[in-house]
């Protein structure tokens, strides 16, 4: 209940600043104008004012983190966009969330021989960057956090990867129900013509290893195995 | 087409092909196939713990599994011409293709570098 | 404060119990390291791509009603129209059954 409260509260609080300090530099935009030339009195609804200023964030109470979400991008102006575009999603939905943190961008380069025959020593040179961003959300129920990744996967960016860990927890015999933990149901919803696709959770099943095991336990006890053990 | 030229028939992959393409890939595919048992007798084989007739028994059997089945064979080919050499594992293309795409901008976010 | 080795140990393998690892103080070869490895076959296979993947021929069958349109067949057909009437066309084939017959006779 607190949690439901507080975005009000803080968009009171944007009102506020944004009267006192911002508000010239709004009055520039065209949209703006439009609106205020129709009818002086009714200034933009509080929600569509936020869009012009950065995403707010909830202050995180309990430091419990709940997922963390990866963007991946070889271009950097959709990938912040769409950051910009979750954080506001997650603030709607009441989850206190940190980011986007810029982490280290992959540089990939190769260099090849500019002509199909000999000429060796005129060379081309190619480059790619994947641009990387950490979006982490804390002291979120999972559900919410399902309903805030489906509604970011519906809405998702061509050309930006979205990779999200989401962290469950349980007691410490794991294997013993590992079989009932919600996040291992498969997901839907791929992701297309991404550098590095997958919207997945980090557990991995076992089936393939498993197979391996079984085929040694099925040559094991053929006869011409068995008669040596 | 007439009868298959190698032991087990398999599909043919899209795209570019010729006898050395069409080779590899069955080696590929009777690799992906028989992979569990070799990794089956190679852990049984390797395993100190196990009986010593049993490990040589696993040896010999993997020593007769035919060679098509074996890693060592594959080679990576260029997907659109077949050319076996300066093959950019992450574009599945050689030199040339690869050249050539990024030019024309078919590979996302391959950009001429400069640095 | 000293701890002794095989309390150490015991520690050690009441913890590869738990977490469901292998205990193994001696370095004995068993061969894990070969089991713990991936399996890489879906890659390598895949490499040339899905032999399932849709060609034009299969789209025709597919849905004989509809008329598709293959451009690659039609410019070679073109070609093939416009050498003729240059008269670069393809040689006309032997009518005759003679052709036929010294084929079978070096088959012999």
């Amino acid at each position: 209940m607190l949690r439901r409260g507080l975005p009000a509260l803080r968009l009171v609080r944007l009102q506020s600043t944004a009267r006192t300090s911002v508000a010239p530099s709004l009055t520039n935009l065209p949209f703006q104008k439009a609106v205020n030339s129709k009818n002086e009195e009714s200034p933009l609804p509080i929600n569509v004012k936020a869009v012009y200023y950065a995403p707010l964030k909830l202050p995180i109470q309990y430091g419990d983190l709940v997922a963390d979400l990866q963007l991946r991008s070889y271009d950097n102006e959709n990938l912040d966009f769409y950051a910009d575009f979750i954080l506001r999603v997650g603030f709607y939905l009441g989850m206190p969330m940190t980011g986007p943190k810029p982490l280290p961008s992959r540089r990939e380069r190769w260099t090849v021989i500019k002509s199909p025959f000999a000429q060796a020593k005129s060379k081309e040179n190619f480059e790619r960057h994947t641009h990387k961003r950490l979006i982490r959300v804390w002291d979120t129920n999972p559900e919410v956090v399902q309903i805030w990744l489906s509604y970011i996967s519906k809405h998702a960016i061509t050309g930006v990867g979205i990779k999200c860990n989401v962290f469950q927890r349980s007691k410490i015999s794991l294997d013993m129900d590992l079989n009932n933990v919600a996040l291992l149901e498969p997901q839907s919803g791929a992701r297309d013509e991404t550098p590095d696709e997958s919207k997945s959770t980090d557990i991995i099943p076992h089936t393939l290893d498993e197979a391996v095991g079984a085929k040694v336990m099925e040559l094991l006890n053929r006869p011409e195995f068995k008669r040596h053990l | 087409m007439g009868n298959f030229r190698f032991p087990i028939k398999t599909k043919l992959p899209p795209g570019f092909l010729n006898s050395r393409v069409i080779r590899d890939n069955f080696k590929r595919q009777q690799f992906a196939e028989n992979e569990v048992m070799t990794r089956a007798l190679k852990f049984i084989a390797r395993n100190i713990t196990l009986p010593p007739r049993a490990r040589l028994e696993a040896q010999l059997k993997l020593t007769a599994m035919p060679n098509y089945t074996r890693a060592t064979q594959i080679k990576n080919r260029c997907v659109e011409t077949g050319h076996s050499r300066f093959i950019l594992g992450d574009f599945r293309l050689c030199r040339t293709q690869f050249r050539e795409k990024a030019r024309s901008g078919e590979l996302p976010g391959v950009k001429k570098g400069i640095w | 404060m000293t701890v002794s080795k095989t309390r150490l140990l015991k520690v050690a393998e009441v913890s590869a119990k738990i977490f469901d690892q292998n205990f193994n103080p001696n370095g004995i070869r068993t061969g894990s390291k070969i089991i713990s490895q991936r399996l890489k076959g879906s890659t390598i296979a895949g490499y040339y791509g899905d032999p399932d993947f849709l060609k034009f021929k299969h789209l025709k069958a597919l849905y004989p009603g509809f008329q598709f349109c293959d451009l690659d067949e039609e410019y070679r057909l073109t070609m093939i129209e416009a050498r003729k009437r240059r008269g670069k066309g393809a040689p006309k084939k032997l009518k005759e059954a003679g052709g036929s017959g010294t084929k079978s006779k070096k088959r012999k």
